[in-house]
């Protein structure tokens, strides 16, 4: 599936890093804890996420993920929506919570196992 | 090198402080060392030490302060809501220390932890006197300085 | 301030002529522990503590223990290299303080490199 087509589906709203929206991705990885995600995560990986510092933005880049859901209605910070442009990451924004978020991928054929 | 570290459970702030007198930053660069994108490493474009200590503070209703002076050092004050649920645990200062001591022997390190009104130091400095020839980094050192400051941490209830 | 007891530092001091007795020259392994951000995220400290365990209750005096920074290679943390006096560095990847272990009862101690936690046997020696 691409970040296009996940966004069309679930209802998401891109941000940033809208030239690589057409990047497949097949696997997610849910936290909210960025050292988590640094060990845990695989390049690929869709990130579902909470968290709006420009943290995030770098920890994305360093583990190569295919792009940053942001759950429940929040909003990036003005850094980080910036950095993400620059770093064209994919930034795409949910209402949904992250359980919502997680499941409805999953249905879709995105998994979580390795 | 200095660090301090400071429990106050009345003032429920934990306060860590880590001060150098290496070349130090001039304003921009101390500006940026708080930018995940900006590192002088030479292997990745990505520098996350400073960028996540301060944002662990954010998190636990702390503030962070980086201070520093070309040719002086550099202060780095952490400082957190001790009883924050957010607040990570300060973990294994143990081996952190012992990782830093025997890592870079030639270092210079005073480390000083207060709670409850009880204090635990240390300072490689008298370690070094007292061992003479024999280097900080030597395997028998390193054991004994990890049980010398695992029962000062244990004293403290630090540990 | 806390010090080393005139005990700890007798202890110290025969450890130290022992070793040196054992090993002409120094020392006989060198553990070189990856603890960049990266490195600490997926697990380092724990095999810090690992290796540290194994030389106390080993009470190993001929191994060293250093740390360096991140190496780049952020998706295979934790990793170490091991360089035994004489033989060229092992870079060891994807490791848990159990791998440790072994590493060290089998390649620091006993000279057997454990190929499947290995990435690369390095050909350069630096000490």
């Amino acid at each position: 599936m691409t970040l296009r087509e996940a966004a069309e589906k679930l209802g998401l709203k891109p941000v940033a890093g809208l030239s690589r929206l057409s990047r497949e991705f097949g696997q997610g990885y849910v936290s909210d804890l960025l050292s988590d995600v640094m060990a845990n995560a695989k390049p690929g990986d869709i990130w579902v996420t909470l968290q709006i510092h420009q943290n995030i933005i770098a920890v994305a880049t360093l583990k190569e993920l295919a792009g940053i859901i942001l759950i429940s209605g929040r909003q990036p910070e003005k850094q980080t929506l910036a950095k993400a442009e620059e770093e064209q990451v994919p930034l795409l924004l949910s209402d949904l919570p992250a359980f919502e978020v997680v499941g409805q991928l999953y249905q879709m054929g995105i998994t979580g196992r390795r | 090198m200095e660090i301090r570290v400071e429990e106050d459970m009345a003032a429920d702030r934990m306060v860590i402080e880590i001060v150098d007198d290496g070349c130090g930053m001039d304003e921009e660069r101390a500006r940026k060392a708080l930018d995940p994108f900006f590192t002088t490493k030479t292997v990745r474009r990505v520098g996350l030490g400073l960028p996540l200590l301060s944002e662990a503070c954010r998190m636990s209703n702390g503030e962070f302060r980086l201070e520093s002076c070309p040719g002086k050092g550099t202060r780095v004050r952490a400082a957190f809501q001790h009883s924050h649920i957010d607040r990570k645990p300060l973990g294994n200062m143990r081996d952190t220390l012992i990782t830093l001591m025997s890592g870079h022997p030639q270092l210079d390190l005073l480390y000083e932890h207060r709670k409850e009104g009880k204090t635990f130091s240390l300072d490689t400095r008298e370690i070094k006197a007292d061992l003479g020839e024999i280097p900080l980094d030597a395997p028998a050192v390193v054991s004994a300085l990890r049980t010398l400051i695992q029962s000062g941490l244990e004293d403290l209830g630090a540990f | 301030m806390a010090k080393l007891s005139i005990e700890d530092l007798k202890k110290i001091k025969e450890s130290v002529r022992a070793a040196v007795t054992l090993r002409e020259g120094g020392y006989r392994a060198r553990v070189n522990v990856h603890m960049g951000t990266c490195g600490l995220a997926a697990g380092a400290r724990a095999i810090m503590t690992a290796v540290l365990d194994e030389i106390q209750k080993r009470d190993t005096k001929d191994v060293v223990v250093v740390t360096s920074g991140c190496a780049g290679l952020c998706n295979r943390e934790p990793m170490i290299t091991v360089e035994r006096m004489g033989e060229p560095p092992v870079k060891y990847v994807d490791l848990t303080p159990d791998k440790m272990r072994q590493i060290f009862s089998e390649h620091v101690l006993e000279g057997k490199i454990v190929e499947k936690y290995a990435l690369a046997i390095g050909s350069e020696t630096t000490f």
